[in-house]
């Protein structure tokens, strides 16, 4: 099997020879090939060096266009500051406001704005590079997130105890705008794209079901009929929104490491892919290649199809090369 | 148990707004001589709290455009941590690591990150300090689930902003900060304008230290006891426990607190003995009050303040009256009301010839039976 192919029946939970090995990677693919975070971030020709190559020495299924969250955000204007060791800085426009002001805003264009560009010519470089040999996964921030970026953090948990109507409009225009963004990655060769929504676990089931999930039930629709499949990867604890999640017509789904596999999957049923989620820090990084190996072996079991091999979040710069190589080594398939 | 070798480190919480970073100033100008280093983490590239702060002269570094609740974005924490806080630290000693964390930040994960990055070698995670403001604090917890983690994981609340909320509004946040951290110290301030200690600098009552100072059911200190020393008061002699330089608990306080202890106990044993019960009949002690707020229950039976109950059966309720004011004031609750009213009988302890039995045989450090 490709590794596409793999990837593919994995996620659908069909016979496969191993289980589909999908890890994030970013900061630790950038220096893996002799280039730095900041670099990774803002030139699509490392982003696409950096996965190509990691893949390759280090034997997983799917090349990726995640880089950090602020790509959308630069496009509505916000300014970034790329920093060699860490996640770019960016400033969201409307972040100093008293109030959401949505009309300060433009809908960006994703050929246009310079870094949601970039991304796209990331995946147009990586899909040329291997063709239909790995899976390419593109990436945007869902609606929540990325209104979240623009409007600052805590002024967006604000205003979406306290003034509704306003935040519902500016998620409207950031789910306007994941529907082009994503489209594009969809046109520039990307099967699979990502949904980034951290500040779900942030918020009270009752705020993420009435506010947020109704758009991104939108965007993961619209990502579906043009023809893509559909990750969401939500940092944090996402116990309390399993039920709403699993209404959604997902096709896989990260879990960050504090939750519970076997809820998840009781929850989310056996159409959704989950991924293994060994704590990045202290199961990978500082772990050892056998106790890995072990650990990955054994979530599988947990799980059960459909699975897909990762670590609940971002491998770590620095992680031992072995130790990669461990949770990527090839996991024959289990009918389970 | 905490270990004195390793740099404290202290966590300062809130939400935007609350006044975390008025908190941190003040630290550094009211105490301008302990050494201590602000760690400021922030989402945005330009660091409005780190400026304001570097401004009274403390060390101040951001950890910008990420935040702590999750591990992916941890990187810049966890390298300002081992670059620039640890030598810093290494060539001259510091008092503390202040750490104000975003509003979203999950308490619990300074604690988890230093741990599973080795950094727990050299510091150790002594306080968690949230910063709450009324007005907006009760909308918080209904919706962001991180406040009320914030809340449980607080070894001190600093109610900030007292003059923008009406009092009513201010013993409501307090009776729901109770509810989440029964143990936790709870201040009102304005201006987050409070007389603040370090760790190491705070009194540590010496929780079961008490009574390994062998004090007998009189409250009488074992004058054996390593830990019981002499005090001399105009020319008397007490016994003390010294609980830090300066703060002791004496024989003559014990006795001050049985008195205390006896009228509620014996006041225990009254209504128990007219209702033909034990303790072990109660189904349910309810202590409401201000002062019941700050009681250990455990500690409060076994000194036979309280009757002795399992710990199910205790139900620290806080401010009974305003709670069931404002239950009253919802929904009609008239027949409840009612109907409680009709079974309640007041009983004039004084006027009950066994009272003054039972608190002399209260005056004794023992449980009620």
């Amino acid at each position: 099997m490709t590794p596409k192919e793999r990837y593919l029946a994995c996620l659908h939970g069909e016979k496969a020879d191993y289980v589909a090995r999908i890890p994030i990677l970013m900061q630790f693919a950038a220096e893996y090939i002799g280039s730095n975070y900041g670099a990774f971030a803002s030139d699509y020709r490392v982003l696409a060096e950096a996965n190509i190559r990691c893949a390759e020495d280090f034997g997983f299924d799917q090349l990726s266009a995640i880089s950090d969250p602020y790509r959308e955000t630069a496009g509505f204007g916000g300014q970034t500051t790329f920093v060699e060791n860490g996640v770019p800085r960016c400033r969201g426009p409307l972040e100093d406001d008293e109030e959401i002001d949505v009309s300060k805003l433009s809908l960006p264009d994703p050929m246009e704005a310079k870094r949601m560009r970039d991304r796209i010519e990331g995946i147009r470089l990586m899909r040329k590079c291997v063709g239909e040999h790995y899976s390419i996964m593109g990436w945007l921030e869902g609606p929540g997130a990325e209104a979240a970026d623009i409007r600052g953090v805590g002024n967006f948990f604000m205003d979406l105890i306290e003034d509704e109507d306003a935040s519902g409009e500016l998620m409207d225009l950031t789910l306007e705008n994941a529907l082009n963004f994503g489209q594009a990655q969809i046109d520039a060769g990307a099967d699979t794209i990502g949904i980034g929504e951290a500040i779900a676990s942030q918020v009270s089931a009752k705020a993420y079901r009435e506010q947020i999930l109704p758009r991104t039930r939108q965007l993961v629709e619209a990502i579906r009929d043009a023809g893509a499949y559909v990750k969401m990867h939500i940092c944090g604890n996402i116990e309390h929104l399993l039920d709403d999640l699993a209404s959604l017509p997902l096709h896989a789904i990260d879990l960050d490491h504090m939750v519970s596999l076997e809820l998840a999957r009781e929850k989310l049923g056996t159409k959704i892919a989950i991924g293994t989620n060994l704590y990045p820090a202290s199961e990978v990084q500082r772990s050892d290649p056998e106790t890995i190996a072990a650990e990955v072996r054994k979530r599988y079991r947990r799980l059960g199809n459909p699975c897909l091999i990762n670590a609940g979040c971002e491998i770590p710069a620095g992680t031992p090369h072995e130790n990669l190589r461990a949770l990527c080594r090839p996991l024959p398939w289990e009918d389970l | 148990m905490s270990d004195k070798s390793k740099l404290p480190v202290l966590s300062v919480t809130g939400f935007l707004g609350s006044g975390k970073t008025t908190f941190l100033r003040n630290l550094a100008e009211s105490h301008p001589d302990w050494h201590m280093l602000f760690l400021v983490n922030e989402f945005a590239d330009f660091s409005v709290d780190g400026t304001t702060l570097k401004a009274t002269g403390t060390p101040t570094h951001s950890v910008v455009g990420g935040s702590l609740f999750c591990e992916c974005k941890a990187g810049d924490f966890l390298r300002i941590m081992r670059e620039e806080v640890l030598p810093r630290h290494q060539s001259r000693p510091l008092d503390a690591v202040v750490i104000e964390t975003s509003g979203t930040a999950d308490p619990d994960a300074i604690g988890k990150l230093m741990s599973q990055h080795g950094l727990d070698a050299h510091f150790e995670l002594r306080s968690i300090i949230s910063i709450v403001a009324p007005r907006r604090f009760l909308k918080l917890l209904e919706n962001l689930p991180v406040t009320g983690a914030q809340i449980g994981a607080s070894d001190l609340v600093v109610i900030n902003k007292t003059d923008t909320a009406e009092a009513t509004v201010i013993d409501v946040v307090e009776s729901a900060i109770r509810i989440r951290n029964p143990d936790t110290g709870i201040i009102r301030a304005e201006y987050c304008q409070i007389e603040f200690l370090l760790p190491q600098q705070r009194a540590t009552l010496p929780k079961g230290r008490l009574s390994t100072c062998e004090a007998n059911a009189f409250g009488r200190f074992n004058p054996e006891h390593p830990d019981v020393s002499t005090h001399t008061v105009d020319g008397d002699a007490e016994r003390i426990v010294q609980l830090s330089p300066g703060i002791w608990i004496s024989e003559p306080d014990i006795a001050e607190i049985l008195q205390a202890k006896a009228a509620i106990g014996a006041g225990v044993q009254v209504l128990l003995e007219l209702a033909g019960m034990t303790p072990a009949n109660l189904e349910k002690v309810y202590v409401a009050g201000g002062f019941g707020y700050h009681l250990n229950p455990d500690h409060a039976m076994r000194i036979g303040l309280l009757p002795t109950v399992p710990p199910e059966r205790m139900d620290i309720i806080g401010n009974a009256s305003l709670g069931g004011s404002s239950l009253a004031l919802q929904a009609d609750f008239s027949n409840t009301i009612q109907q409680l009213q009709s079974n309640c009988r007041v009983v004039e302890l004084n006027q009950i010839a066994s009272f003054s039995d039972h608190y002399t045989d209260a005056l004794l450090l023992e449980e009620i039976e």
